[in-house]
């Protein structure tokens, strides 16, 4: 446990530090992520010896005090959480294209990172809602930093934030004022089905999902994302939007009454299979490359969704590995993708799709990168989104009567296909290709390409990971 | 004797091509040697099958049987003449290269499917001489060459298809069997001896399959018109003697409207012949007509069952003697095209011509006297006067054609022909009166028609025909304007196949998009969502809350 | 797990192209005796590898490699014998088409990114050929269509940009299916290894529809490669590659990977009794036959050599299907032998064509007249490509329909017959006069676009070495599989071992 908070408390500690001084701002960042990535490490070990822990602050026991645990899925977040950050961190050094060298980015990043290892450790209404505003509004700053051209996306997003904690904030006394316990486990043994506990419910999910820009609610995120730096969109994309996400998933299979989860689950899987499909129409017509990526990230999101909601329908805890097997393999996918879009666009100086014409040999890497994340998306095997794509397909498929919710993950495949080599196939475009404004970053790219080729490589470890959740449970 | 020995027969003239196509100038000249191999082999006492079966599953070589040894004897005899023959022929020639690369792979295709005695051989020896001899008929330049040539490739390949549909039915008939000789004993299903029928028939050229042959026969150089009607047809009638078994109910059934056909075939040729106005063509109708003998004695043999080895003497008998008196009067209207010939030369012309309608003392008169014989002993024997009516019949119609050689000769001084056409053609030419003292079988055939009455009954209808040609000559006969050109289906149907072929009306299976309009609803759709993300978002919070109330 | 050689050989085969595949990719454009020496490496170690594991499987060893990779479903490479028959021919084509691409691509740009990808290309196609399960064969599947895509746009033109868009519109939307099909088999199963005879035996009473799903789903992705209609359309358009490209393409790589997966599915999955029992043959076997008659006659319109051969491809290779769908021993030979043959002869023809268009400059079927004057090596080896294609003997071709038809028949589906009649006339309608125009038309005053590659002299010379030998190497081999069919060594003696090994026979 003390590891676990180890890895919360460098990232945090630095953001402090940061505050005070600005010299090598990068350099310590990757440090101390470094760090926090080995102390994450040590966690996942722990956790992989012995069974989960809990922690209660100040020695304060629930439900005054506040309540950290440490579960298998915590430690492997903790792990991704740092791991993202740092490949994002060096990049954000290394590139010349990342625009944050002397910014404000090294201590929100921080900040960040702190405030999302503080949610996946927190298992409390109010702790989840003080995380959840710290990281809405560090990632309103930090898209900011981009310049006035992000400032009417950046306080969309904001204003939408603010409303979607508001609802939360809203359910959360709701049910405060109901049972009287915030702690998620404790008001698990407490809770009962009635039409108060179910607006509280509807509020809590309404505020998440926007939040989280789940479908229909995710009309802010593909301009957000999108104007962010690249560097920031990474990791907004990767990391912010899965926090509430989390906590949805967290509410749902714990507090919800196992008929009125069924009822929800419909709901959610019709909007996942939704998202999938709208998401991937939108990123396959969009002439912005960003912008495509960021529905991408709308359509990816749809297969959580879809995953949530069966877990609630059929009661599947396997469900719950498929979910966050999607979470983990999109992350590093999706951290890829940005930043290759990111050097491309920057190199070849326009926002479109269109001006990647002939990036496969002006740009090799950056669109290799793009393209093995894109695999990854599509869950093409043996990478990390074909796992959780087999994961989740393996419920369905066996029972004829699931098998029409097979189809929507067939169509999302394919609409995800559909965008991914629309843009690997005009970077094939020799007939004119655009050529580059200046030499194209040859670290950087490989940078990029880190990510994808994790991702690709979490197929060697899928087995023993799947087999020990399933071992375990999350 | 060794049975790799067989090797050599098709092998040769492969060699030959290879060696041709490396040193064209030397090894041209000696090309007929690689009939010699074959002609050997058929000559030597009957030896071991050879059976190579590295090569297709179930390939054997051998040539045990009597037709076997006679088919191979004569065509290896006729190819090789015919070689030396060409040789001179297409000295001046363009794209000898060409012919002489199609003309050895027509030669080892046949002399393979003499050879086969398994049916995968046969079928490989007979399409690779039938495929290769469309490079024979095309070589002279001009449409006529071209039309002939695609009406015979067409039809060819259909009667290889359906010899590879009639060959697979008659593998597993026999039970996966190869061996022709098993399939002898292999009762054949309807369907089966029809295919074959239809498909060895394209290719012997029979009433009414015969649409090709008057076409192609005549187009191609003189040596190539020799090897078709003489050895080449010969294929489709060995080809049903080797497929169909000779004694089956079925076949005995049918044999009499193969007789029929026969007959039709036999005076169709003549007939038509006589109308034309070509040397070469009336030669090809008169193989048509020929065909149609040796038709007529195979449907005697399926008629008669228990009377399989008589029949295949006279069967061998037969082919030999028109396939060689056939060569060589295809070789003499080719001489006669280019050069002017002697009296002698004439006479010696006279002879296979003669033999071919039955002359006494020639293998003519021993295989007609022979097939009288048989018909007599026949259940049909009332169709023996139909052999003497189609004993005049020819005999009219090589008149005819001597007649149409001797006025296609050019005019003026022209150069004797070489010898080394005028010897091949001159040996071939000889043959209808030495074969009968070479070969035993015939020889006691001619023996058979040596009595004056049976001479008599054999020279009357010559006579007749002589006299009936004379008269005509004196009253100066034309061919009547309107069968001059008469109309020819088979030509306007190859043309029609051709044409649907280069534009095979098939539907297209890509649906068509109509971009703009898609675009427009796209647009649209868009406009709908251009609210903004905040207000959009809103509403759509605001809605679920009130249906969550509600609810 | 004890590693031996046994083990290590089937991933050693894999990786002899995919390693020198990858270093190729990091070379510069100019260090090309680098770059065609690392390709000849790797293709020369392929073959040995390759050899070695043909004389083991010979004398009776086991060839297995197994990785975790999912729950039930391990990734597993396996030479057994009816891998060893693909594997074979892809190494036997790539090398020959190595030295084909090589010679084609002289002086032409990105040749680094071209071979690398080929070689990866080769990978996938190998190991879906070793593949142990459907799993692995799934990998390796979905692999080759990425690895393929660049070589299909190599030219990055805009008709091989929208090439590419339809090629990966059919085979990502069939890799969906075939996902679809073998996460549905997996569901109930798990993947165990391919086994001669099914796995599916026991499942049979109680999951009747599932296997039928599954068995639909997996042809239907399955189908996409192997260009069954409707699912051919990106065959045709795939022809924009390079001459070595559609050469692969159409020969080993994809349309092969489709068949050959059709092969695995009938008999190591489901086995040959249950296919029957759950009356699936029948469709497959409608769905061939209309397949080849279709392609064929499309064949007939085009106007375009590449296109029209490509058409032919889609006949040709239902070939395959069409002996699996039969699901008797005879046909199954066929099927396999088929296999080979197709892809010998295929492959004959795509140089031709490239050879033609890269010497003279002809594209289009006018322009052939009068080209086996210029060109009588290949040219000859153009007619015997396609003779073979017609099913004339002794060529291969000959061969496997002659066993074609005799499987059918065999099984009572007479009218097979009948479908290889009119097939072999049309295939003849569409052939017979690009022979005709190559051996006696006349050629043109100019061609369209001469090149100085070679001496310029019809034989030897007529074109650049490199181009030539690879096309003398497959006719010969082509001709010496139908001729030789009887031997020991002929894919059709393999094939019947295969077949021999399925049945029980």
């Amino acid at each position: 446990m003390s590891a676990a908070l180890l890895s919360l408390t460098i990232p945090l500690a630095t953001a402090m530090l940061l505050l005070l001084f600005r010299t090598r701002a990068g350099t310590v960042v990757i440090v101390a992520n470094t760090a926090s990535l080995v102390a994450a490490m040590l966690a996942l070990d722990a956790v992989m010896t012995g069974a989960r822990e809990q922690l209660s602050l100040g020695n304060w026991d629930a439900p005054l005090g506040i309540r950290f645990e440490l579960g298998p899925l915590t430690a492997v977040l903790l792990v991704f959480t740092a791991l993202i950050h740092l490949l994002v961190t060096i990049y954000a050094q290394a590139s010349r294209h990342s625009k944050t060298r002397d910014t404000d980015f090294w201590p929100l990043s921080c900040l960040l990172h702190a405030s999302l290892a503080a949610l996946w450790l927190s298992r409390d209404l109010f702790n989840w809602y003080i995380t959840l505003e710290l990281l809405g509004l560090t990632a309103v700053a930090m898209i900011i930093i981009s310049g006035p051209r992000s400032h009417l996306p950046a306080l969309r997003y904001l204003l939408l934030s603010l409303a979607a904690s508001l609802c939360y904030l809203l359910g959360v006394a709701f049910l405060y004022g109901r049972y009287g316990v915030l702690d998620i486990r404790m008001l698990a043994e407490v809770v009962v089905d009635d039409p108060g506990t179910r607006l509280a419910m509807l509020l809590l999910t309404l505020g998440l999902m926007l939040k989280a820009a789940l479908w229909p609610l995710h009309q802010w995120l593909p301009a957000a994302h999108a104007a962010a730096p690249t560097a920031v969109s990474a990791l907004l994309s990767a990391l912010v939007v899965k926090g509430p996400l989390f906590i949805l998933w967290m509410v749902w299979s714990t507090l919800a009454e196992p008929g009125f989860a069924r009822q929800a689950g419909v709901l959610f899987a019709f909007a996942g299979i939704a998202a999938l499909v709208s998401g991937g129409w939108a990123a396959l017509r969009t002439p912005w490359l960003k912008v495509l990526v960021a529905y991408s990230t709308v359509a990816q999101l749809g297969y959580a969704l879809l995953a949530l909601g069966l877990l609630l329908y059929w009661q599947d805890p396997e469900m719950s590995i498929a979910l966050w097997l999607f979470v983990l393999a999109h992350g590093l996918a999706k951290v890829s993708m940005f930043l290759g879009a990111g050097e491309m666009q920057a190199t070849l100086g326009s926002r479109r799709v269109s001006a990647l014409k002939g990036a496969s040999q002006t740009m090799p890497l950056a669109m290799f990168a793009f393209a093995v994340a894109g695999g990854s998306l599509i869950g093409l095997p043996p990478s990390g989104g074909f796992i959780a794509k087999w994961v989740l397909l393996q419920p369905l498929l066996v029972e004829p009567s699931h098998w029409p919710w097979a189809l929507g993950v067939l169509l999302g495949t394919l609409a995800s296909a559909g965008y991914v080599f629309r843009v690997v196939t005009i970077a094939f475009n020799r007939a004119d290709p655009s050529s580059p404004g200046h030499d194209p970053d040859t670290a950087a790219q490989w940078l990029a390409m880190l990510p994808a080729l994790i991702v690709w490589a979490m197929a060697l470890l899928s087995e023993p990971l799947i087999l020990w959740f399933q071992e375990v449970g999350l | 004797m060794s049975a790799l020995l067989w090797l050599l027969v098709p092998g040769a003239p492969l060699l030959a091509v290879g060696l041709l196509w490396r040193w064209p100038k030397v090894v041209g000249p000696w090309l007929w040697l690689s009939c010699v191999p074959a002609l050997l082999l058929s000559l030597w006492p009957p030896g071991q099958t050879l059976e190579p079966g590295v090569f297709w599953p179930g390939a054997a070589w051998g040539a045990n049987d009597l037709i076997g040894r006679a088919w191979l004897a004569f065509s290896a005899l006729l190819w090789a003449c015919a070689s030396r023959f060409a040789l001179d022929d297409l000295v001046n020639s363009r794209h000898r290269l060409r012919f002489w690369v199609c003309w050895l792979l027509s030669l080892s295709g046949n002399l393979l499917l003499v050879i086969a005695q398994d049916a995968g051989s046969f079928y490989v020896g007979f399409s690779l001489m039938g495929l290769a001899a469309y490079g024979l008929i095309v070589h002279l330049p001009g449409p006529a060459p071209r039309q002939a040539g695609r009406i015979y490739l067409q039809l060819t390949l259909l009667s290889e298809m359906l010899i590879f549909a009639g060959l697979l039915l008659r593998i597993h008939e026999a039970g996966g069997s190869l061996e022709l000789a098993a399939w002898q004993q292999v009762p054949v299903e309807p369907v089966t001896a029809v295919i074959l029928l239809l498909g060895f028939g394209l290719k012997a050229g029979f009433w009414p399959l015969h649409v090709w042959l008057p076409l192609a026969h005549p187009a191609a150089p003189a040596g190539a018109s020799a090897v078709l009607s003489g050895a080449m047809i010969k294929a489709g009638i060995l080809g049903l003697w080797r497929f169909l078994p000779v004694e089956d109910p079925l076949l005995q059934g049918a044999a009499t409207i193969l007789l029929a056909v026969g007959a039709i075939s036999a005076f169709y040729g003549v007939l038509l012949g006589l109308l034309q106005d070509k040397s070469k063509a009336a030669l090809a109708y008169s193989s048509i007509s020929q065909i149609g003998y040796l038709l007529i004695i195979l449907s005697l043999a399926w008629m008669h069952p228990g009377s399989g080895a008589a029949m295949a003497t006279l069967l061998a008998l037969y082919g030999v003697h028109h396939g060689l008196a056939k060569g060589a009067l295809f070789m003499g209207a080719g001489l006669a095209a280019n050069h002017r010939l002697s009296t002698a030369h004439w006479l010696l012309m006279g002879l296979p011509a003669m033999a071919l309608a039955g002359l006494p003392l020639t293998s003519g008169a021993a295989v007609k006297v022979l097939l009288k014989d048989t018909l007599y002993s026949s259940d049909v024997s009332q169709w023996l006067a139909l052999l003497t009516a189609g004993s005049a019949a020819t005999a009219l119609l090589l008149l005819r054609a001597l007649w149409l050689m001797w006025r296609s000769q050019p005019a003026g001084p022209r150069p004797a022909p070489p010898i080394g056409q005028l010897l091949p053609w001159g040996i071939l030419c000889l043959f209808p009166a030495l074969l009968p003292w070479l070969w035993p079988e015939l020889r006691t055939a001619l023996f058979a028609s040596l009595p004056i009455k049976v001479i008599w009954s054999g020279l009357w209808p010559l006579l007749l025909a002589a006299a009936l040609a004379l008269a005509m000559h004196r009253i100066g006969w034309r061919i009547p304007k309107p069968l001059r050109t008469l109309p020819n289906p088979a030509r306007a149907w190859s043309l029609r196949v051709k044409r649907v072929l280069q534009r095979a009306p098939v539907p297209s299976m890509t649906p068509e998009l109509e971009r703009a309009r898609w675009r427009y609803y796209e647009r649209q759709w868009n406009h709908l969502w251009h609210t903004g993300a905040v207000t959009t978002s809103a509403w759509i919070i605001a809605l679920l809350l009130l249906l969550g109330w509600l609810s | 797990m004890i590693t031996t050689w046994t083990t290590l050989l089937p991933p050693a085969i894999v990786l002899s192209s995919l390693l020198p595949g990858l270093l190729i990719f990091s070379l510069r454009e100019d260090q090309t005796r680098l770059r065609i020496g690392l390709n000849l490496f790797a293709v020369i170690l392929k073959l040995g590898l390759v050899g070695l594991m043909l004389r083991g499987v010979g004398q009776g060893l086991e060839f297995r490699f197994a990785l975790p990779f999912l729950p039930g479903g391990d990734l597993v490479l396996h030479g057994d014998a009816t891998s060893l028959q693909f594997v074979s021919l892809s190494a036997v084509l790539w090398l020959a088409t190595t030295v084909y691409a090589i010679g084609y691509l002289q002086d032409s740009p990105l040749q680094s990114r071209f071979f690398g990808y080929f070689s990866l290309c080769v990978s996938a196609t190998v190991g879906l050929a070793l593949a142990g399960n459907l799993v692995t064969f799934l990998l390796f599947y979905e692999l080759l269509t990425l690895a393929t895509f660049p070589l299909l746009v190599h030219r990055g033109t805009k008709k091989a940009l929208k090439a590419g868009r339809i090629y990966l519109a059919h085979t990502l939307g069939g890799g969906a299916l075939l996902l679809m099909g073998v996460a549905l088999l997996h569901s109930l199963t798990g993947s165990p290894e391919f086994q001669a005879g099914g796995y599916v035996e026991l499942l049979a009473d109680a999951h009747q529809p599932s296997l039928m799903v599954a068995f639909a789903l997996m042809i239907a992705g399955l189908g996409v490669k192997a260009a069954l209609i409707p699912l051919h359309g990106w065959l045709p358009e795939a022809m924009v590659a390079p001459a070595p490209v559609s050469a692969l393409l159409h020969a080993v790589a994809v349309v092969k990977a489709g068949a050959f997966g059709i092969i695995r599915v009938v008999y190591d999955v489901y086995g040959v009794d249950q296919v029957q029992a759950l009356g699936l043959a029948m469709p497959l076997l409608a769905v061939a036959a209309a397949t080849i008659i279709y392609g064929s006659l499309k064949a007939l319109q085009q106007q375009e050599l590449k296109k029209r051969l490509a058409y032919s491809t889609v006949s040709q290779v239902s070939y395959i299907t069409l002996g699996v769908a039969l699901v008797g021993p005879i046909a199954g030979v066929a099927a396999l032998a088929h296999l080979v043959h197709q892809g010998l002869m295929k492959v004959t023809l795509f140089y031709c064509a490239g050879n033609f268009a890269e010497t003279l400059g002809i594209h289009h079927i006018q322009e052939m007249n009068g080209v086996g004057r210029r060109m009588p090596l290949t040219m000859a080896a153009f007619t015997l490509g396609a003779l073979g294609m017609i099913g004339i003997p002794p060529t291969a071709g000959f061969i496997s329909k002659w066993y074609l038809g005799l499987g059918a028949l065999e099984v009572g589906q007479d009218w097979i017959l009948l479908i290889l009649v009119v097939s072999g006339l049309l295939n003849a309608a569409y052939f017979l006069p690009l022979i005709y125009r190559g051996w006696f038309c006349g050629p043109p005053r100019q061609w369209p676009d001469e090149r100085s590659l070679g001496s310029g002299l019809p034989g030897a010379g007529e074109t650049h070495w490199m181009l030539l030998a690879p096309v003398l190497f497959t006719t010969v081999l082509a001709l010496l599989a139908g001729l030789l069919a009887g031997s020991e060594v002929s894919p059709l003696a393999w094939s019947q071992l295969i077949i021999n090994r399925q049945f029980g026979l």
